[in-house]
């Protein structure tokens, strides 16, 4: 059975109430395919994981070079972004290392997953910590069947979904820093008395975007912001108002009444 | 002379230095890094800004600085756009005579005089 990710679902024609439908409804289902890359300086070998890789549905288009510079050459004259880069055990480690950082850091290859080819399961097995170290993300030996390049397709997708949810926490991670300092500074313009004007609103405009994270972006928000606001040390010099004569009168009050609560309450447990 | 230029576009910060050449200038590209900066380093002794930096505008800037006691009287050139910032009818009722306001695009004569005016 193949398997297969949706990409979209388009309704073509919608039928109208009390009508009968002029065309019949249909789902438009679009395959999503994996584009590769392959390094490998060997022809043969070049040409068994090409063959190997055209033979599963699954996958798009395939460049293949015979070197980590060709790769690097390519990358930047891309069509399509890449899914899965496969690159050979012939490459030396450290032009390997290299390679995948530079394709960490390009946007065609940045969530491609990093696929290193074996002859044989023996050697991938032997080498397998090194090669993660080294910043891959799995490993593929010959002889190649289509169960494990589905298997990798499947890597592929885990990998892209992670990296977008790490890019994502970077992104909110900054958002709290900046929000941070925007509080700050409304604080002690409110403070001294000031009108709020552009400061509040780059506030309000930061809040917003908080407000429109995804569900799972939020609930790293939460998280964040709840360990970052207590650890917060004090704001710093620039933002303390030159004279403090205690809390305003408003906060007094506030304080007073909280203060009768709380001793209302132990009062009335301390006589039940 | 040591003057604090702030500006979030590096060309305007370019040109306006070009203009103060006789000065020592210091630069900033927002109002929160710019006041830490002004509170840290007493040896600036004039602030040249943009009416609308990205985290603050002209009158919350010129609020911070005249409410304290270190930097009430520190002289501010605020240079606006006009009114597409707001800030066209802006004044400084704490300390009117140290700020000036200069309308873009900026003049080298125009500058070098008001700095003669406020120093």
């Amino acid at each position: 059975m193949i398997k297969f990710r949706l990409k979209s679902l388009e309704r073509i024609d919608e039928p109208e109430d009390g009508q009968l439908p002029r065309k019949c409804s249909k789902l438009r289902v679009t395959l999503e395919k994996f584009n590769a890359l392959i390094i490998e300086p060997d022809i043969d070998a070049r040409m068994r994981i090409k063959q190997a890789t055209l033979a599963v549905p699954k996958f798009g288009h395939l460049q293949s070079v015979n070197s980590i510079s060709d790769a690097i050459s390519q990358v930047e004259y891309l069509d399509n972004s890449v899914d899965i880069i496969f690159v050979s055990k012939r490459i030396p480690h450290e032009k390997m290392q290299g390679f995948f950082q530079f394709a960490r850091a390009s946007k065609k290859t940045e969530d491609a997953a990093n696929v290193v080819l074996f002859q044989s399961q023996d050697e991938g097995n032997a080498l397998i910590k090194t090669i993660l170290e080294l910043g891959a993300d799995g490993i593929l030996c010959e002889p190649y069947s289509v169960d494990q390049l589905s298997e990798i397709a499947e890597l592929a997708t885990f990998i892209k979904r992670e990296r977008a949810k790490e890019r994502e926490r970077g992104a909110i991670s900054l958002l709290i820093d900046d929000l941070a300092k925007q509080v700050d500074l409304v604080s002690v313009l409110s403070a001294t008395g000031g009108e709020l004007g552009q400061s509040r609103r780059v506030l309000l405009d930061l809040s917003r975007i908080a407000q429109g994270l995804s569900e799972s972006g939020k609930e790293f928000y939460f998280e964040r912001i709840i360990e970052k606001f207590s650890n917060l040390p004090p704001p710093p010099k620039a933002f303390q108002a030159s004279s403090y004569n205690g809390a305003s009168e408003r906060v007094k009050r506030l304080l007073s009444k909280k203060r009768a609560q709380l001793m209302k309450g132990k009062n009335e447990s301390t006589n039940s | 002379m040591k003057v604090l230029i702030v500006d979030d576009q590096e060309i305007d910060r370019e040109v306006i230095k070009k203009m103060l050449s006789e000065y020592e200038v210091v630069e900033e590209s927002n109002g929160t890094s710019a006041w830490r900066r002004l509170l840290e380093d007493p040896s600036i002794k004039l602030l040249v800004s943009d009416v609308l930096v990205p985290d603050m505008d002209g009158r919350e800037l010129v609020h911070l600085l005249r409410s304290n006691e270190a930097l009430c009287d520190l002289p501010v050139i605020l240079i606006s756009g006009g009114f597409s910032d707001g800030m066209i009818d802006f004044e400084d009722k704490v300390n009117p005579e140290k700020t000036k306001f200069l309308l873009k695009p900026l003049s080298k004569d125009e500058l070098t005089k008001v700095i003669k005016e406020l120093l």
